[in-house]
């Protein structure tokens, strides 16, 4: 028995809380930074950490507790104007807040309450910095400081035991019946809390015969405890006997050490304790086996001969040590993996889209038992209407539901302020960001995979684009530099671009660059446009200056891949001395678009409709007949055109009146030439399998109401291909 | 009364203890004195406690230390029946009737 | 009837948390995210008791006390206040405008059904 489910979803939503409430806390503190002190912002900041207390005490992560209980001192004397809020203490707030966010994230994987070496010493090292603002005599007088103690008590690098129950050890006092308490209610009431794995009877104090006093509690009990809940909860259970009992509590899977030190505490031999931790499974043979070496060689026990005996005999017994270690290294694995998956399976949606689509569905209820009424009578007009009035529901249904997936980008866009500050700061920047179009709508799937390479992008712009404050002087333009971040819909794409007032790509030192790493031949004269493509080239972004961009060893290309990956493409506008644009198009959504078909020779395509600007005819012979290439006129503007029948190798006879389908991508426009214009049509896109990967101008395919496949044409591929 | 205990004869030179009523922390005192005379007098204690309706690990414990002395004394103690309550307890501490 | 409880909390986790509990145990429990939420709430439903974090947007507890305490058809309603520090001030003042109970946090959900027991006995 473990948590039930309705328990873990308050995890859960404790987990998505904290994390909603640390971002509002960093886009306060942001702003405090930004705009200087203003008791909103360092109310609302108060707030966020005072609610994150107060959560995790009740969901029993009291590290999370002791750490903002802290930082909710500090912030009481900013509020109450007792210290000054310094540039300093912003930074360290932001620290702080860096670091909640990261123990957000371990506890949420690792389902225990407790820290690890390397977060408790950054517990350590921030809460000793606000402990010097709190020893502040001002502070001093308005808040008693918390104390540490519990904090510097940690093991180090030390082998931990493999059993994933808690241990709990109960020696109760001696007055505990008279008291009116029981043991066995507490115990009892442990198994409503997970499972008793195994539990012994400690019973070694009862003295002999007349000196045992029958009203006298003389029990102990060991006790391997499989449950998710936490220590705290533990604890809780034995509240009201524990000023009669001694309790002893260790976490799944706790270091050996610990294990010694209860063998220590304990008021049994060590390897009476010994023997009944591996009795019940705490401790396997081995790991008691070190727990006892330990302990002797620490020097406070010393073995008798029969009990050297033993642990002779069980260092030749066990040998399995290895594989315990290894699947729990690998269950933490997967359960990183576990959230992850579950990060992109939740989505949160306004209550109103949600509303919307409910009452559409009622509707639907309706309309549809309206159409099975009428369908059982005769009346035929009234059939189609009513079947008329439920494909529109259902064309609603979708649009709203597909709307549910649908999200603003402008949170994801706020959290890039961060970065640029950061890395602003380390570079010797000023820089304004500015985000523009926040309220553009992206599907949910996009913009998560959006975020790695939009970062990559900003720092690129960061560290190449926009100059030192001495540089741009220099230049001629502000000390501040200009980072803009914008969205916005086009031509059935959404738009993101990042834009920056900087020097410009450096034409020279690209291609300089681009031939030191053999991508680019010095022989060659290369137009703008293909000395920008070499950035995304594989490996150029490892060679020395233009490669700090990422300074985590991710290069434009796989910038570009990711993009691609995404259906959509990334462009690069560059002006010397004004500036870099990098312009990211991409799909409205993944998984439904609004198609228009074609048919091509006997095969049927969708070209996606917002991609697509107008139909027009051309006749045969006007095309045949042009000189130079590939140019229709279009309303006497010059038109790229393909003919789709050459471009898939179709033979046949060709129609004698071409169609014409004028399809639109990043600003660029080429007319394709198909054999008919079947007409708009609603479609799922599938995924192509595996093995159909290299049919390039294909992006998917989708099943037509005959049965028949039809493929989604890839225009964004095809307008580059020409 | 809370507690009353029934003797007869048994075996082997045995006891039968039957038990009725409360094994709890307001009967093992007056218990205690009563189970050790008897395995005084006998080389071995059955007990019948299926007319046990309460008990608490106060019990539970008078039985262990029971268990415990006749086995120092060489002798023995059996439990014959026993009650719901009584088997919860057992069960819960894992510990064998 | 079951009895109805609102349970007056910004944090989602807590709130539903606490509406689980009090449903397991049979009561009837609705919601609300702050004070300003939980007065147009209760003008619609009959609260039988009011669970109400202290430190809220929009309007805290303390506030929501107030009101609940000047509206005639709950001046004689139970409210449990839930706060996060031992802080005497906030109890204090929370006991003069008429708080039955308060609990700090943490506390485990039966200390709670305990307490919303009593004052519904009460």
């Amino acid at each position: 028995m473990s948590l039930n489910k309705s328990e873990k979803n308050f995890k859960k939503e404790y987990f998505t809380e904290n994390r909603e409430l640390l971002d509002a806390m960093e886009m306060s503190l942001l702003a405090l930074e930004k705009d200087g002190s203003d008791s909103d912002s360092i109310n609302s900041i108060f707030r966020s950490v005072h609610t994150i207390k107060g959560n995790s005490g009740m969901f029993g992560y009291d590290k999370i507790g002791e750490f903002t209980h802290l930082l909710e001192n500090l912030l009481v004397c900013v509020r109450n104007g007792k210290v000054e809020l310094s540039d300093d203490m912003t930074a360290l707030l932001l620290e702080c807040h860096d670091f909640m966010m990261n123990l957000i994230d371990y506890f949420e994987d690792d389902c225990n309450t407790y820290l690890d070496p390397e977060n408790t010493k950054i517990f350590e090292t921030l809460a000793e910095k606000i402990n010097e603002y709190l020893e502040h005599p001002a502070c001093e007088a308005a808040i008693a400081s918390s104390s540490l103690s519990e904090v510097t008590s940690c093991c180090d690098d030390e082998m931990t035991v493999c059993n994933d129950c808690w241990h709990i050890s109960l020696r109760f006092g001696e007055s505990v019946f008279q008291n009116g308490l029981d043991p066995y209610s507490f115990i009892r009431y442990l198994t409503e809390k997970g499972e008793i794995q195994h539990i012994r009877t400690v019973s070694d104090r009862i003295p002999e015969g007349e000196y045992m006093n029958p009203e006298l509690c003389y029990l102990g009990f060991e006790i391997d405890f499989r449950s998710a809940v936490t220590k705290s909860d533990i604890e809780n259970i034995f509240e009201f006997v524990k000023e009669d009992c001694e309790i002893r509590i260790l976490p799944p899977r706790t270091g050996i050490s610990d294990y010694v030190r209860l063998i220590e505490t304990l008021p049994e031999k060590p390897m009476r304790i010994g023997e009944m931790l591996r009795e019940i499974g705490s401790l396997t043979s081995s790991e008691l086996e070190r727990a006892l070496q330990l302990q002797n060689i620490q020097g406070k026990i010393s073995l008798d001969e029969t009990e050297k005996d033993f642990v002779g005999k069980i260092l030749v017994d066990e040998k399995m040590i290895q594989k315990p270690v290894l699947e729990a290294a690998l269950e933490k694995q997967q359960s990183v993996r576990r959230r992850e998956e579950s990060d992109r399976r939740t989505i949160r949606v306004e209550a109103e889209k949600l509303d919307r689509l409910i009452n559409l569905i009622g509707e639907l209820v309706i309309t549809g038992s309206n159409v099975k009424q009428i369908s059982e009578s005769e009346e035929k007009t009234g059939l189609v209407k009513a079947v008329n009035d439920m494909s529109k529901l259902i064309e609603e249904i979708r649009g709203s539901s597909m709307g549910i997936r649908m999200v603003q980008i402008g949170e994801t866009f706020s959290r890039f302020e961060r970065v640029v500050r950061d890395l602003s700061r380390e570079r010797g920047k000023k820089i304004n960001f500015v985000v523009m179009g926040g309220e553009t709508e992206l599907d949910k799937t996009l913009i998560d995979k959006l975020a790695d390479p939009l970062i990559h992008l900003i720092r690129n712009s960061v560290d190449h684009g926009i100059g030192t404050p001495e540089e741009r002087v220099k230049a001629g333009k502000p000390a501040v530099g200009t980072l803009t971040l914008n969205a916005f819909h086009e031509t059935g794409s959404i738009v993101i671009e990042v834009k920056d007032d900087g020097s410009g790509l450096n034409r020279d030192k690209i291609l300089e660059k681009a031939i030191e790493q053999g991508l680019a031949r010095a022989d060659q004269v290369y137009q703008d446009f293909e000395i920008q493509q070499l950035i995304f080239q594989p490996g150029f972004s490892t060679a020395a200056e233009v490669t700090n961009i990422s300074g985590r060893g991710v290069g434009m290309d796989v910038v570009k891949k990711n993009i691609e990956s995404l259906r959509g493409n990334v462009m690069i506008e560059s002006e010397p001395g004004e500036g870099t644009t990098m312009r990211i198009h991409l799909p409205l959504t993944l998984a439904i678009i609004d198609g228009f078909m074609v048919r091509i020779a006997g095969s049927h395509y969708v070209l996606p409709l917002d991609m697509v600007t107008e139909c027009t005819e051309v006749h045969r012979d006007d095309l045949d007949l042009r000189e130079g290439g590939n140019y229709i006129n279009l309303r006497g503007d010059v038109l790229p055109f393909m003919k789709m029948r050459d471009f898939f190798m179709e033979k046949g006879e060709e129609p004698v009146k071409h169609k014409v389908v004028v399809v639109e991508h990043a600003r660029r426009k080429v007319g394709l030439i198909v054999d008919e214009l079947v007409g708009e049509f609603q479609t799922v896109i599938k995924p192509l399998g595996k093995i159909f990967n290299r049919l390039q101008w294909i992006s998917g395919s989708t099943i037509l109401g005959t049965g028949e496949v039809a493929y989604i044409l890839d225009i964004p591929r095809l307008i580059q291909a020409e | 009364m809370k507690l009353r205990i029934m003797k007869k004869k048994g075996e082997d030179d045995t006891i039968i203890l039957t038990m009725i009523g409360e094994l709890t922390i307001y009967t093992v005192a007056k218990l205690k004195t009563v189970l050790l005379n008897e395995l005084k007098a006998f080389s071995g204690i059955v007990l019948n406690l299926s007319g046990i309706d309460e008990a608490d690990t106060a019990g539970f414990q008078l039985l262990l230390f029971l268990r415990r002395e006749a086995q120092s004394a060489g002798k023995t103690v059996v439990i014959d029946e026993t009650s719901a309550r009584v088997k919860s307890i057992f069960s819960l501490y894992n510990e064998l009737i | 009837m079951a009895k109805k409880v609102m349970v007056v909390d910004d944090s989602n986790a807590i709130r539903q948390s606490l509406v689980f509990t009090l449903k397991s145990a049979g009561y009837d429990a609705i919601e609300a995210s702050n004070g300003a939420v939980a007065l147009d709430l209760m003008k619609k439903h009959s609260v039988g008791l009011f669970i109400s974090d202290v430190n809220m947007p929009e309007m805290d507890g303390l506030t929501l006390l107030k009101k609940i305490k000047e509206d005639s058809s709950y001046k004689h309603t139970p409210v449990i206040m839930l706060t996060t520090e031992s802080s005497g001030d906030i109890i204090e003042s929370a006991k003069k405008i008429g708080a039955k109970a308060w609990m700090i946090k943490p506390f485990q959900p039966d200390q709670l059904l305990d307490a919303v027991k009593k004052l519904f006995v009460n």
